[in-house]
């Protein structure tokens, strides 16, 4: 994983040729503009000739671009993935999306899940990483436990999850032995509970690797900064809004965009989990892609959801990146 | 407008070919020996793919038939079925199957054989010897358009399986009646377990009361319920002998015949709780007698019987259907080996080496097979003609099954009633043949 750069520092700001020896842009003219356009276009040739790219980029669309493409166009049609031959019915499987209610609660369902988990999972990451970043003795050990959970595979943390939250299971004894019983319930076989637990699993997998982000972000916020806020008299509040946060923008930006893609794509955690039950409460677009594509047969309905699961996903990640390179500027 | 599938199906060749490396099986051959069976007497190679649950009955079958034609190389992949279903279709539509599949009785699934016998993916079978002795009540689900497809290697049952130890132990004996079944539960319950251990956190659970209860209440009456119709129209299920069997699965919910927690406990939970003695049994396939003996103490058996769903005994039916059944396939690359294979394994030899292991009865009848005696009443009704298939293998596609076992797990977390569940599978009823 890189560690993101402050956006305050010089080397993220811009090229240091174009910088004056304060660090700050020199005052141009029309002509200085000229001048800085053509040296950057110079020094861009003498780096790296356009065509350079040109073998990864033949991979990519060869392996990416086009059989997407060629894909998305089955959504267009009737294809059951068996026949040879398809029909074209147009946008009828896009429309048959808003028809179907188990696919339109899904598409919510997905939204909702995603936030959910972007927004607890960052909070709680943050916090943590203020946490390990301060002098306490034991904050290499706290930071290798936290993150552990990060290195398993999803389905691994799924099924332990799916043992401890089984009726039988760890979470209802512990209910159980501090007199919680009339909290007990089947945590993943209630459709009232089943989804948030899933939201659950995610942040606690995934809570230790947004605090890696953050606390990579906050070691890269030079030490004299803090020195001058502990002279001015800024309380721990008060540096956190003003120093910390608006410095960890990049960070920020990173681990929302990785988390709301990943909480949009979800799937293993449900799958090994629920299923997609109890009677599709945890069904996600994901998931109903994989039930329409191979358990019935509906290949092209089930690209037709892909295809907007894949809208899904760049528009929320593009909104999402303009929002967020926008509030870095401005913290820069 | 139709047009041709080139590319997609190069596409679907190479997510094939991941989805093998996937499935964990062995590689396949470099080269294979098209058409060298009956000309060689059998040699060559021969590729078999199947389900985990099924491979040790069917490695059995496979080493004797490796006994009797030892030039024929074979090799086998297997996996579970959620990876199997999906990796068949796409091999199949890639050319790259294995010559033996594992596929699925009647319409219920997207690998039965009403799904890929249109798509022209399997060979007709009709023409072997063997053929002319598959039974009557297994030709519905195993044939289309007067061909043959599959060939069942045993018949399975739904229905009761006791724990005997924890029936003695409470004094009970298997219920004859509805009332007695209820009867049972307030004794299972007055011993501080329950009757029937149960979860439908794997979906497919929740199909298995109404299915052990149906032919009874539905089916007795009028066999061509779902067969018979010719317009996939709704209501079908609403309203009609279906509502009989959701009145008594919520008698028995009310009744207390289930476990606490129903919709989060999974299979496991299940057979590890009427395996210790925590409850009186479940409602299963005879297929868990074997895995119930698997995780239960040394000395604990089990026997299967019918449920009966109302109080007259004389009219008390099971559910039983073909069940290991594997087709050729139509594009096989050792097609001669294959057919070879299944001529062994529909002989008694084959048969019985696979159902001795399956606990299941054979698919077609003979003399030498000796039935477990655990699971006696499965021959009994088998033979005397007091079975009916199970319900999804005549229903219209997959989708009908599905919205029964999402309604299950809504009834039993309350968020649906079970006139919702028939509504969804009338829902899917209507969008006919898959």
């Amino acid at each position: 994983m890189t560690q993101p750069l402050p956006a305050s520092t010089p080397r993220v700001t811009g090229d240091p040729g174009t910088r004056g020896a304060t660090g700050s842009p020199p005052a141009q003219g029309p002509g200085g503009q000229k001048r800085t356009r053509r040296r950057r276009r110079g020094l861009t040739g003498s780096r790296a000739p356009w065509w350079f790219l040109l073998p990864a980029l033949s991979i990519y669309v060869f392996v990416v671009i086009v059989p997407s493409l060629r894909g998305s166009v089955l959504a267009f049609t009737d294809w059951n993935g068996l026949t040879p031959d398809w029909n074209w019915v147009g946008f009828e499987n896009f429309a048959r999306i808003w028809e179907t209610e188990i696919a339109r609660d899904a598409v919510v369902r997905t939204v909702v899940i995603a936030v959910a988990v972007t927004v607890v999972q960052n909070g709680i990451g943050l916090l943590l990483a203020l946490g390990v970043n301060t002098r306490i003795k034991s904050r290499n050990l706290l930071r290798v436990f936290l993150f552990a959970p990060a290195v398993l595979t999803p389905l691994v943390v799924a099924y332990l999850w799916r043992n401890l939250l089984a009726p039988t299971g760890a979470v209802n004894a512990l209910l159980d032995a501090v007199g919680l019983d009339s909290w007990q319930r089947a945590w993943l076989g209630d459709s009232d509970t089943a989804m948030w637990m899933i939201v659950g699993i995610v942040v606690w997998q995934f809570a230790g690797y947004s605090m890696v982000i953050f606390l990579a972000g906050l070691q890269g916020i030079p030490e004299e900064i803090y020195e001058a806020a502990e002279l001015d008299g800024a309380r721990s509040v008060r540096r956190f809004f003003s120093i910390e946060l608006p410095l960890l923008a990049p960070a920020v930006t990173i681990n929302l965009m990785l988390s709301i893609i990943g909480g949009i794509k979800l799937f293993d955690q449900v799958y090994a989990t629920t299923g997609g039950g109890p009677a599709n409460s945890t069904e996600t677009l994901s998931t109903l892609i994989y039930r329409y594509a191979f358990n019935s047969g509906q290949f092209s309905f089930a690209i037709a959801m892909a295809v907007v699961l894949t809208i899904l996903v760049s528009v929320f990640a593009f909104a999402q990146y303009a929002v967020l390179r926008r509030g870095e500027r401005r913290a820069s | 407008m139709k047009k041709n599938l080139i590319t997609t199906t190069a596409a679907a060749a190479a997510l094939g070919l991941v989805l093998t490396a996937c499935s964990g099986g062995e590689s396949e051959p470099e080269s294979g020996a098209e058409g060298t069976g009956e000309e060689t007497g059998g040699s060559g190679t021969l590729t078999i793919s199947a389900l985990n649950s099924d491979k040790d009955a069917l490695e059995a079958s496979i080493a004797a038939f490796s006994e009797e034609y030892p030039d024929i190389e074979v090799t086998t992949t297997w996996a579970d079925v959620d990876q199997y279903q999906p990796t068949l279709r796409t091999q199949l539509t890639g050319g790259t199957a294995s010559d033996v599949i594992q596929i699925w009785p009647g319409a219920g699934n997207s690998a039965a054989i009403s799904v890929l016998q249109p798509a022209g993916l399997l060979e007709d079978l009709s023409g072997r010897e063997w053929a002319g002795d598959v039974p009557e009540g297994l030709r519905p689900v195993l044939e289309r358009d007067g061909g043959l497809y599959g060939l069942a290697v045993t018949v399975s049952g739904i229905g009761a399986i006791f724990n005997d130890q924890a029936m003695e132990e409470v004094g009970a004996e298997a219920p004859t009646t509805f009332s007695e079944v209820l009867e049972l539960c307030q004794t299972a319950q007055d011993a501080g377990i329950v009757a029937f251990a149960h979860g439908t956190q794997d979906s497919w659970v929740g199909q298995l009361v109404p299915y052990s209860m149906a032919p009874e209440l539905v089916y007795a009456e009028d066999p061509e319920f779902d067969s018979g119709v010719t317009e996939y129209t709704a209501p079908h299920f609403a309203g009609s002998a279906w509502t009989d069997v959701m009145a008594q699965h919520t008698a028995m919910v009310d009744a207390g015949c289930f476990n606490d927690g129903v919709g989060g406990t999974d299979y496991n939970t299940v057979l590890q709780t009427a395996a210790a003695g925590d409850a009186l049994g479940i409602i299963n396939g005879n297929w868990a007698v074997a895995e119930l003996g698997n995780v239960a103490p040394e000395g604990t058996t089990f026997s299967l019987h019918p449920v009966p769903a109302s109080d007259d005994p004389e009219a008390t039916q099971m559910a039983a259907a073909a069940s290991g059944t594997y087709g050729v396939n139509a594009n096989a690359e050792n097609k001669e080996n294959a057919l070879l294979f299944f001529d062994f394994l529909a002989s008694a030899a084959g048969t019985n080496a696979f159902a001795e292991i399956n606990a299941g009865l054979p698919g077609i009848p003979n003399d030498e097979f000796e039935l477990d005696p655990a699971l006696a009443p499965l021959g009994e009704y088998f033979d005397g003609g007091r079975t009916y298939p199970f319900m999804d293998q005549l229903w219209p596609n997959p989708d009908v099954q599905t919205a029964l076992l999402d309604g299950m797990q809504g009834v039993f977390d309350g968020s649906m009633t079970t006139d919702d569940v028939l509504t969804g599978m009338d829902s899917a009823w209507e969008q006919g043949e898959a």
